[in-house]
């Protein structure tokens, strides 16, 4: 039963993801005395956790719960991890896993300081993803302010690389490497953790609700960038039409969720989202209007106490009834939303600043290559542990759509669950 | 504190069995009343009917303007996000009020259910063959040059319609009374009043406005099959309006002024009778062909929708008909021919208010009702 019986080159867990749930899981079994490798394919850690500016229902910034397990990797040598990372192929059982693993080049090393001499001379712009396409970077980019590692990153498909090269001799300390390749790498483990996450449910398929096409239709996730201090507005909420501060936000429950025509399921977590943003605004504007049109309000479990909080508030209504319909003035660039008020039997239209749709949450499988065998999907492309290979795990929203509190505690089982695999095939 | 529902479990299952798909999918998010290009704030549908449906409200259902208000664009289908097809429900629920409403009673059960067919069709088809041979004209067709006057005098065949047609026309208007009676004892109202409204209402029908508007008034971009239905309504209605206008000039033609048929072929009257007739036909084809193409998607086809689309097809294909084989001089074919559009035609006028062709009094009952009441009147 101890750790010094299983053979060494069978110990180690790879986890699939350096989210909350991933890096949850890795400490949890480095703690325990197991090797673990983080594959991450973002050039750093953290996941959709970095990019929240407030957790609900305490309202505490993320970095919070995340620096303290940054903490944990730094100082538990057992936990390793790749950024521009992806896993390739995964073959094998419990306790004897072959795993294929691709770096992306990075070009940039370890020498990097974040001084951002490179950024000044860099001349591409490209879409800034962290902040889901609200602004630019250069090419050569550090992907946050507190981003883990603190390095900077080339995105190759944006770059001219060695054509233009202005970094390389911008950089002081000899740390753009432009020359890098992807390189490929094995690795044998005893149990693999799918903690890949989620991205949110691509909104601009929603027609009717016009986003991308009315500027002041935004999404959940980014009025979380908007709403944090690293953000592209630096926290302030402000339109993206003419950078107004909003002063009335209808906020869109269900936008693209429970709905056969796009997401079949609920996300569990939109509502939440939703009263937890309703706050950020009006922390901000003490006149600031929230409207939250919603199918069901689902608060969940001990969650009913924070829609109670929020809701008493006498800026923040809400509406029983789906929106469905916007137009937008088009000298304003303000908004109506048209919903059915189904208490009341009345269609209602409201004149707003902002838009938000509540979108829900896409297992990042979704619409990728197919995942490694042995992980198997559902018709949504969740993970289905039990119908996965033994020795392969999930937790967080790779498994299902969940809030941040349980996918670390998901985290934490995928952890155990890894470990008595690994045990298990050493008795055997 | 008001009274408590009686469901009526009956009625949800007649809708079910007129189309509506499966009526425990809806959660009333009000998608449909939204994305509905033509349902106004104080009377939002279809969500409320799918509710009323789903417990049971016959009275409620029935006796609403909505129900008739909808023109079947299928917005609601296509945007629902549980496939609960309100568009079904909505063409269901119109269906079931033509026979919830029919006076006699007994005539609306035989135009909703096959079986009843063949009767309906021995009736007209005893009446004619009655006359027929009355008049001794059952063996060969009449000598001469093909007219069919000669098989069927014209008094007689006037004597006929005009009987049945009043019969016709009080069970519409029984019909209409009974609907305009129901709605405003349910929502209330009669607003600035019918007299006033009326005239607006019939420029609504007669530049089909609410067509119009479902195909202009889309709240996003996906595709319903409410595209066709304004171009192809307004050619079936103004095809089958320029045949009854063909019919009448005829008549006067005949009674005022002695002008026997057959009349030539470059006559005005006749130019019209054929461009409207061709109209119909080809309104009806498309009619038919989107009813199988568009499947569920524009709510699901039933046997009153294709028993009216064929009778009316069926009628003017038969118009075509008789004066092609006239004009062959062909008085064996042409003869019998001419009997079976007789058929069709009493089927198609007399049974009007029974049939789906019984649109015309419910949808303009339902539309002059919604045009009188005064915005704020809701009760439902």
């Amino acid at each position: 039963m101890t750790v010094a019986r299983v053979p060494a080159g069978h110990r180690g867990i790879l986890v699939v993801g350096g989210g909350i749930a991933g890096i949850t899981a890795a400490v949890e079994a480095a703690e325990a005395g197991y090797e673990v490798t983080i594959v991450e394919k973002n050039p750093y850690l953290g996941g959709r956790v970095a990019q929240l500016n407030k957790y609900f229902p305490k309202l505490c910034p993320p970095y919070c719960g995340l620096e303290i397990n940054f903490q944990r990797i730094r100082k538990e040598p057992r936990v390793r991890f790749f950024t521009l990372a992806e896993v390739e192929k995964i073959e094998g059982g419990p306790g004897d896993f072959d795993a294929t693993i691709v770096l992306h080049p990075r070009y940039v090393n370890d020498r990097c300081t974040a001084c951002n001499a490179c950024v000044a001379v860099c001349p591409v712009d490209r879409p800034n993803e962290f902040n889901y396409g609200m602004g630019t970077t250069k090419a050569i980019y550090l992907p946050h302010e507190m981003a883990v590692p603190m390095k900077y990153v080339i995105d190759g498909t944006a770059c001219q690389l060695t054509e233009c090269a202005r970094c390389v001799a911008a950089c002081p300390y000899d740390a753009i490497d432009l020359a890098m390749q992807p390189r490929t790498l094995t690795l044998k483990v005893g149990a693999v953790v799918m903690a890949t996450g989620w991205k949110p449910y691509d909104a601009a398929r929603i027609d009717n609700l016009k986003f991308g096409r009315y500027p002041n239709v935004i999404t959940n996730v980014m009025l979380e960038r908007l709403a944090a201090p690293n953000g592209p507005t630096r926290g302030k909420i402000l339109r993206p039409s003419d950078g107004k501060p909003v002063g009335s936000a209808a906020f869109i429950q269900c936008a693209g969720s429970r709905d056969v025509n796009h997401l079949g399921y609920c996300s569990g977590i939109c509502c939440l989202a939703s009263l937890k943003e309703a706050v950020y605004l009006r922390e901000q504007n003490p006149d600031a209007k929230a409207h939250i049109f919603y199918i069901d309000l689902r608060t969940p479990g001990t969650y009913e106490f924070f829609s109670k909080k929020v809701l008493s508030d006498p800026n923040v209504s809400i509406m029983k009834g789906k929106v469905a319909r916007i137009e937008e003035d088009p000298a304003t660039r303000d908004l109506i939303v048209e919903a059915e008020d189904v208490l009341g039997a009345t269609k209602t239209r409201l004149t707003v600043d902002l838009v938000v749709l509540a979108t829900g949450m896409t297992p990042s499988l979704e619409g990728t290559k197919p995942p490694a065998a042995g992980v198997a999907l559902d018709a949504d492309s969740f993970v289905v542990p039990d119908a996965s290979g033994a020795g392969i795990f999930t937790a967080g929203c790779a498994r299902s759509p969940v809030d941040v509190a349980t996918a670390t505690q998901e985290g934490t089982a995928a952890a155990l669950l890894a470990i008595q695999a690994i045990q298990g095939a050493a008795r055997r | 504190m008001p009274a408590p529902a009686r469901p009526d479990l009956a009625f949800t299952r007649e809708i079910l069995g007129l189309g509506a798909r499966d009526l425990t999918s809806c959660y009333q998010c009000g998608t449909c009343s939204v994305v509905c290009p033509i349902s106004t704030a104080d009377n939002p549908f279809p969500r409320k009917e799918m509710l009323w449906v789903q417990w049971g409200l016959k009275a409620r259902a029935l006796a609403n303007a909505s129900i008739w208000l909808c023109h079947q664009c299928a917005t609601c289908t296509a945007y629902c996000p549980r496939d609960a097809r309100p568009a079904s429900v909505m063409a269901a629920l119109r269906d079931a009020s033509i026979t919830h409403y029919a006076v006699p009673a007994f005539m609306g059960r035989a135009l909703a259910a096959p079986r009843y067919l063949p009767l309906l069709f021995a009736l007209p088809v005893v009446i004619f063959l009655a006359l027929l041979g009355w008049l001794g004209h059952l063996g060969a067709p009449p000598p001469g040059r093909i007219v069919f006057s000669k098989l069927l005098p014209i008094i007689y065949l006037e004597g006929i319609f005009v009987a049945f047609m009043a019969l016709t026309a009080l069970g519409a208007l029984a019909g209409g009374v009974r609907y305009w009676r129901a709605m405003s004892a349910q929502m209330g109202g009669d607003g600035v009043g019918p007299r006033r409204a009326l005239v607006p209402t019939l420029l609504t029908t007669l530049r089909h406005r609410t067509f119009d508007e479902c195909r202009t008034h889309a709240a996003g971009s996906r595709t319903t099959n409410q595209g066709h239905l304004y171009g192809t309504h307004l050619a079936v209605f103004y095809g089958f309006l320029g045949l009854v206008v063909t019919t009448t000039s005829v008549g006067i033609g005949i009674y005022a002024f002695g002008y026997l048929t057959p009349w030539p072929l470059w006559h005005p009257v006749k130019l019209l009778g054929n461009a409207s007739g061709f109209a119909v036909i080809a309104a009806l084809a498309v009619f038919a062909w989107r009813r199988i193409a568009d499947g569920e998607r524009a709510g699901k086809s039933t046997y009153s929708d294709w028993l009216f689309l064929a009778i009316l097809l069926l009628t003017t294909l038969t118009g075509f008909l008789c004066q092609a084989l006239r004009l062959a001089d062909l008085p064996r074919l042409a003869y019998p021919m001419y009997v079976v559009h007789l058929v069709l035609i009493f089927f198609l006028l007399v049974y009007l208010p029974y049939s789906k062709f019984a649109h015309v009094v419910y949808r303009t009952t339902a539309m002059l009702h919604a045009a009188s009441r005064a915005p704020a009147a809701e009760a439902g």
